[in-house]
């Protein structure tokens, strides 16, 4: 990139704590228009604590929110930057009684005055998508846990957000369908130029699609830049993350099996 | 005299555990002054075992006194330090309980305070979504009122009709047994028919409601809660007063008083039952003795009252569903918590409702 984008979301010297103790400190970033931002670190360690309060959901302790200049602390700048972005939690969150393409097209349907027939195409097209229109009739309990994910994801693509969230949208899938999802965000970046702020601790993801990382340990920022920032990082711990690849999670995992089997027999 | 220095035993682990904090217990019961353990003779130790040591301090400390662990070994000290207890095992004296009885006190006034203010903005919230700002087109959507509506109101007619007849009949009987000593059995109608509508429909049908809908909506909301699904509302930019709580509190309004005001004809119906098989008094007598010993005031009186229960219901039942912080078994407590205390401020307002209208005339 020749010229910096402009802002989208910025994030100043951010605090928050449930009740007394401080989990987050000091998280401090900014996100440029078009850009696929990464939050990563360890379990536990805040993230999704991080995305709550980045919507108004947990209020901050110390610091700020602002999306395209305005903060979230004014009720009309978090009412725009709601309509304006899209969130996919880390399970789902579809309302579970209503219909899967009931749960998509709410946003559409609550803050939209559309004829039903636009409604009923985009929620078709978004659900497409990520591969679930033959599934459009069920309630979120009649499918599975990675298709709940999936849904959520086209439920926060249906009203053509500017930036989408996402907390951890591949953790859980199996790898062909985590890779399409990776696919559709870079594809929504490339063709639609949304931004999205994705958490996710799969390193397989971060590589392929992120544009900048910011890695997070115990609430606190460890190291934020480009994939090859992180690798060459001063920071010993960063660079044990960053670099332990998917080839060696994979032998673990066979390690763990062998030991199972070999306590049954 | 002081406690005795209690030996612990050579394995401090699952199987003494249970040993040791008995005799633990024991020995609180009897000494008094600094109870001493003695780790001298302590081999194997577990985390079970070194549980029944931290309960020991628990009990102790609650009791006012002090535990102290005697001849701990260092690899003992690693256990506590691996176990995350070592903090814990350095004794210090809690606080007073007279300070802790005043916290106390303090703690639950202030939640007391404060749950009463965010009542009262839920409650305003929701009128204002049910009845302004329709108006503006921001309001809440007929679509989901009439799907409340039919939940709440039509599913409740078998039970309120069944219970109130019940009623009116258990009503008749014993208001028969003492009129008829004066020879004032046709009486029955007029305090049947009284009672039933300014007293006994409204309140029967809100108890009814807040056992069958308020534990509904409180377990609903609860469980959009836990799965994070009212968060997701709030990110759509949905505001879960509008979009959940009023059209359950418009139902409510709605559904009480018509259900009080069917409460009312089938208690009056029940009466009429005992009065025509039972004592002998016509149709038509009975009908006429019912009719001019009621006045509208009493209908209004009625109405007025089951509206006010409604609120209450529908306040209390969506705020506990709304207020659950924690996981699932927190749903089955908010549950409880909105019958019993919808119950509790529903007979509360109805005997506040009741001296007004009674001085009032
Ligand atoms: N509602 C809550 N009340 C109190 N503490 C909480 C709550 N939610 C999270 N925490 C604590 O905040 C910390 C950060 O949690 P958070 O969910 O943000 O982690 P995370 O980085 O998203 O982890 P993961 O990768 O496992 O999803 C944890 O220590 C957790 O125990
Ligand atoms: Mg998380």
């Amino acid at each position: 990139m020749d010229s910096d984008p402009p802002t989208i979301l910025e994030v100043r010297d951010l605090s928050v704590g449930y009740g007394g103790t401080a989990i987050v400190r000091g998280v401090d970033f900014a996100m440029g228009e078009g850009e696929i931002f990464v939050i990563m670190g360890p379990s536990g360690c805040g993230k999704t604590t991080v995305l709550k309060t980045i919507l108004g959901l947990i209020p901050p302790v110390r610091g700020d929110v602002a999306f395209r200049g305005r903060s979230i602390r004014d009720p009309e700048g978090l009412s725009l930057f709601r309509r304006s972005s899209g969130m996919v939690f880390q399970q789902g969150a579809l309302l579970n009684s209503a219909s899967i393409e009931e749960n998509v097209s709410l946003p559409l349907t609550e803050h939209t005055v559309f004829p039903p027939g636009i409604v009923r195409e985009t929620v078709r097209m978004k659900l497409a998508q990520v591969g679930l229109l033959a599934f459009a009739g069920r309630r979120p309990g009649e499918i599975s846990g990675g298709m709940r994910k999936r849904a959520g994801i086209a439920r926060a693509l249906a009203i053509e957000p500017e930036l989408l969230l996402f907390d951890e949208p591949t953790g859980g899938l199996d790898p062909i369908t985590a890779d399409g999802i990776d696919n559709l965000i870079l594809r929504l970046r490339d063709e639609l130029g949304m931004s999205m702020l994705v958490v996710t601790h799969e390193l397989a993801s971060v590589f392929k699609i992120a544009d900048r990382i910011l890695m997070l340990r115990d609430g606190q920022v460890a190291a934020l830049g480009d994939r090859d920032d992180l690798r060459r990082s001063g920071d010993e711990g960063v660079r044990g993350f960053v670099n332990r690849q998917a080839g060696s999670e994979a032998g673990a995992a066979d390690g763990f099996l062998a030991e199972v089997e070999g306590g049954g027999a | 005299m002081s406690a005795p220095i209690l030996a612990m035993p050579e394995r401090l682990d699952r199987t003494s555990a249970l040993a040791v904090h008995e005799s633990i217990l024991a020995a609180l019961e009897t000494g008094e002054g600094d109870l001493r353990l003695d780790f001298g003779g302590v081999g194997r130790a577990d985390a079970i075992g070194v549980a029944a040591i931290l309960e020991a301090f628990r009990e102790t400390r609650r009791r006012g006194r002090r535990l102290r662990l005697l001849n701990v070994a260092e690899r003992h000290r690693r256990l506590f330090a691996f176990l995350r207890v070592d903090g814990v095992l350095a004794d210090e004296p809690g606080p007073a309980p007279r300070e802790r009885l005043l916290g106390r006190i303090g703690g639950w006034w202030m939640g007391v305070r404060h749950s009463a203010v965010e009542h009262a903005a839920l409650h305003v919230d929701a009128v204002l979504y049910t009845f302004v700002a329709p108006f503006r087109g921001r309001g809440l959507k007929a679509a989901h009122f009439w799907h409340q509506l039919t939940g709440i109101g039509a599913g409740a007619v078998g039970i309120v009709a069944m219970v109130s007849f019940l009623i009116g009949l258990i009503m008749a009987l014993q208001a028969a047994l003492v009129l008829k000593d004066f020879g004032a059995v046709i009486y029955v109608a007029n305090m049947v028919g009284v009672t039933m509508t300014r007293e006994l429909g409204p309140l029967l049908t809100a108890v009814i409601l807040a056992a069958r809908t308020g534990s509904s909506i409180a377990a609903e909301l609860g469980t959009m809660v836990v799965t994070e699904e009212v968060d997701a509302l709030r990110v759509m930019d949905v505001e879960p007063r509008r979009f959940l709580v009023a059209p359950r509190f418009a139902a409510l309004a709605v559904a009480l008083p018509c259900l009080a005001t069917l409460s009312d004809a089938a208690g009056i119906a029940g009466g009429f039952a005992v009065a025509t098989v039972g004592l002998g008094i016509g149709f038509e007598h009975y009908w006429i003795q019912t009719v001019t010993g009621l006045h509208v005031s009493d209908l209004v009186t009625g109405l007025v009252k089951s509206f006010v229960f409604a609120n209450v219901i529908a306040i209390v039942s969506c705020h506990e569903g709304l207020a659950i912080r924690g996981g699932p078994e927190e749903v089955g407590r908010a549950t409880t918590r909105a019958v019993v205390t919808s119950i509790i401020l529903v007979i509360v307002s109805d005997f506040v409702f009741t001296t007004l209208f009674y001085f009032l005339g």
